[in-house]
């Protein structure tokens, strides 16, 4: 009956904190590595650098929570980047250029979630395929090659001039509003959660439960346009082997961050700890000067030890209201 | 129709009795089963009919010989996928025990044998580790595998910088694997066969092949029959990482070679023959030997592509097309169930 075992108060501790204590030593190391780890310049450019990651990664929270996989990001991105600049290069519109973008990533949104959706097929295998046909797709149209191109919409989203930050970080900062506001104020929001709990149940309370799935997709393919935007702007090239695995940083992010893999529940705070956390990690690994080999085999293992620390936080909790209920069962009983 | 009928059935459909099916009912079995061999043929004579250098005897021993390493590797994915999992890690398995076999050879650590086994333990111990992760510590296997494939293809890196990224393969039972024939039938191919026929019988015949079908059906009844579930999950996850062992060696014989790129994104090709062979992702039904013509289908078409002349990429974006059209076509020919 006691809230305050041990075990349950630690398991309490590491699920809401788990991240932030690992993030400690994590920072720490990396100050002691580099001395100006922890200045402003270089913290702000830490999030200029994950800025796909961070806005990317609100879509990614919505479709965790729906219960579905969204793998196709990465690809996508860069395909809508090769067409923006595909589109400039022709027409030195960057409106259109834009417009081009942002209908490539709704395509590919609306493509996988009718298959999704309509068809029933399982998310994990449409989102696969498209992460390889995109990606396919984009290194045909270009050749390998990545494009490059003059526009003063770059040095506009580069130059640093809203209170010292760039208009890349008023997007990533737009990006969270938004997902914020949809997932906790808007029907989407709760649609999102319920599908997720109990796609059946949620269906019987008179969901259109296709649609539903559907403009989740659309929506992440939305936030994969934004990101395609910063990060074209950032490279000022569409390159068709940018941003890869970015998907993959994404759901790492949104479920280290303390989202559950089996929907239902989860945060846009949770995915903000989960990005900051990525950020530090994959920024620090690289300016340590580490070879490619080196990073990717330190970051498989930071991955593997947090989704460990949350299992276990889960495990703990769990055991407790277990031993709870039973303790209150068997005092019934007598 | 009971539970255990169908469970049966998705076993070893073709087995049973047809004396209680209609004709329609026993022509739509049929289709489903032997379907996939009518698509081979069909395909076959297609592509050969437009490509004439196509169904050439050379060609089609080159085809055999470069669907082998993912035939091989589609066989543990296929036991992970029977039971409901899935196994991103096995493209850095492979490179893990092609780096592990060649480092220890090409310094003399090891006779040849025991090289080669320290390999394929390596790959079947990172299968151990997914195994635990996803069936001990409850962690889903797409992130617990992508976890590893990212891990470990570091770690193999890690290892393969000593000898800066680059390993030769000259080793003598290399060079014979990749380019030997035994009475005109390459090496390769006797391989494919040995450990497809190992791993059909073991699946048609042993306790072990229907626990893993029983699993994949109904994985709660399973485990209240007594079945040790979570054992035999973990087990396929270590059987993956032994195919996924025996492929990157495989691989790194045919290149000569290792170098860092090795096996990346073959997982990918792996699932697709999977699929394509009519494994359902959730899990409890397929053949194995379905998805070696899985392999065989993906392999005749990316054949065709590069003697026409496709590049690469559109290869690559073919190979995505091919896992939507595999699943849309399982989905439309079962109907909408689930």
């Amino acid at each position: 009956m006691s809230p305050h075992r041990p075990g349950e108060i630690a398991g309490r501790i590491l699920k809401e904190y788990g991240l932030v204590i690992m993030a400690v030593p994590l920072v720490l190391v990396f100050a002691l590595l580099n001395p100006d780890f922890l200045t402003f310049d270089n913290l702000v450019s830490i999030l200029e650098q994950n800025a796909a990651l961070a806005i990317v990664a609100v879509g990614v929270t919505f479709t965790i929570i729906a219960g579905q996989f969204d793998l196709s990001p990465g690809s996508v991105a860069a395909l809508s980047g090769v067409l923006l600049a595909v589109v400039l290069r022709a027409s030195h519109s960057m409106a259109s250029a834009l417009a081009a973008s942002l209908g490539v990533a709704l395509a590919c949104g609306l493509f996988n979630g009718v298959l999704l959706s309509y068809l029933g097929i399982n998310s994990v295998i449409v989102t696969l395929a498209a992460m390889i046909w995109a990606r396919g797709l984009a290194l045909g149209i270009t050749g390998g090659d990545s494009l490059p191109f003059t526009h003063p919409f770059v040095a506009f989203m580069n130059g640093r001039f809203i209170l010292g930050l760039s208009p890349i970080i008023v997007v990533v900062v737009a990006s969270y509003v938004i997902g914020w506001f949809m997932l906790n104020h808007t029907r989407l929001g709760r649609y999102t959660y319920a599908l997720g709990g109990d796609v059946e149940a949620t269906r019987q309370a008179g969901v259109n439960t296709d649609v539903t799935k559907l403009t989740l997709f659309l929506l992440s393919g939305f936030f994969v346009w934004l990101a395609t935007a910063v990060t074209t702007a950032r490279m000022s090239a569409g390159a068709p082997n940018a941003v890869y695995g970015l998907e993959f940083d994404a759901i790492v992010a949104v479920i280290i961050g303390g989202s559950s893999m089996m929907g239902g529940e989860g945060s846009i705070r949770k995915t903000v700890v989960g990005v900051i956390f990525l950020s530090i990690l994959n920024n620090g690994l690289s300016t340590m000067g580490m070879r490619d080999s080196a990073f990717y085999l330190y970051k498989g293992v930071v991955i593997l030890v947090a989704l460990f620390f949350e299992v276990i936080s889960r495990r703990a909790l769990r055991s407790g209201t277990a031993r709870e209920a039973a303790m209150s069962g068997g005092r019934s009983a007598t | 129709m009971h539970r255990g009928d169908e469970l049966a059935r998705a076993a070893h459909p073709i087995d049973q009795p047809h004396s209680s099916l209609s004709g329609e009912e026993r022509l739509r079995l049929i289709v489903s089963e032997y379907g996939i061999v009518l698509v081979v043929l069909v395909l076959g004579a297609l592509l050969g009919l437009t490509a004439p250098r196509f169904l050439l005897a050379e060609n089609i021993v080159t085809i055999f010989k470069q669907i082998s390493v993912v035939a091989i590797m589609a066989i543990g994915m296929f036991l992970v996928i029977l039971v409901g999992g899935i196994d991103l890690s096995v493209g850095s398995s492979a490179l893990f025990a092609a780096v592990v076999t060649m480092f220890l050879l090409n310094h003399g650590y090891l006779p040849t044998g025991l090289a080669i086994a320290a390999g394929i333990v390596g790959a079947s111990a990172v299968g151990l580790i997914n195994g635990l992760l996803v069936e001990s510590a409850g962690i889903s296997p797409i992130i617990v595998t992508l976890g590893t494939m990212i891990a470990v293809r570091g770690l193999a890196q890690t290892i393969l910088w000593i000898d800066n990224a680059w390993l030769w393969v000259r080793n003598p039972t290399f060079t014979f694997v990749a380019q030997r024939s035994i009475l005109t039938v390459p090496v390769l191919v006797i391989l494919t066969i040995v450990l497809y026929t190992v791993f059909a019988i073991l699946l048609r015949q042993t306790g072990f092949g229907r626990h893993l079908y029983a699993i994949g059906g109904n994985i709660r009844a399973t485990a209240l029959c007594g079945v040790p579930v979570a054992r035999l999950r973990t087990l396929t996850y270590v059987l993956s990482g032994f195919t996924a062992g025996v492929g990157g060696l495989i691989l790194a014989a045919r290149l000569s070679a290792v170098s860092p790129g090795v096996g990346n994104n073959i997982q990918f090709d792996v699932i697709l023959a999977v699929l394509l062979g009519g494994a359902s992702l959730t899990g409890g039904s397929g053949r194995l030997e379905k998805s070696f013509l899985g392999a065989l289908i993906a392999g005749m078409i990316l054949n065709y592509l590069t003697i026409k002349g496709i590049p690469g990429p559109y290869q690559t974006a073919v190979n995505g097309l091919l896992i939507l059209a595999a699943v849309v076509i399982d989905r439309v020919s079962k109907g909408r169930a689930g």
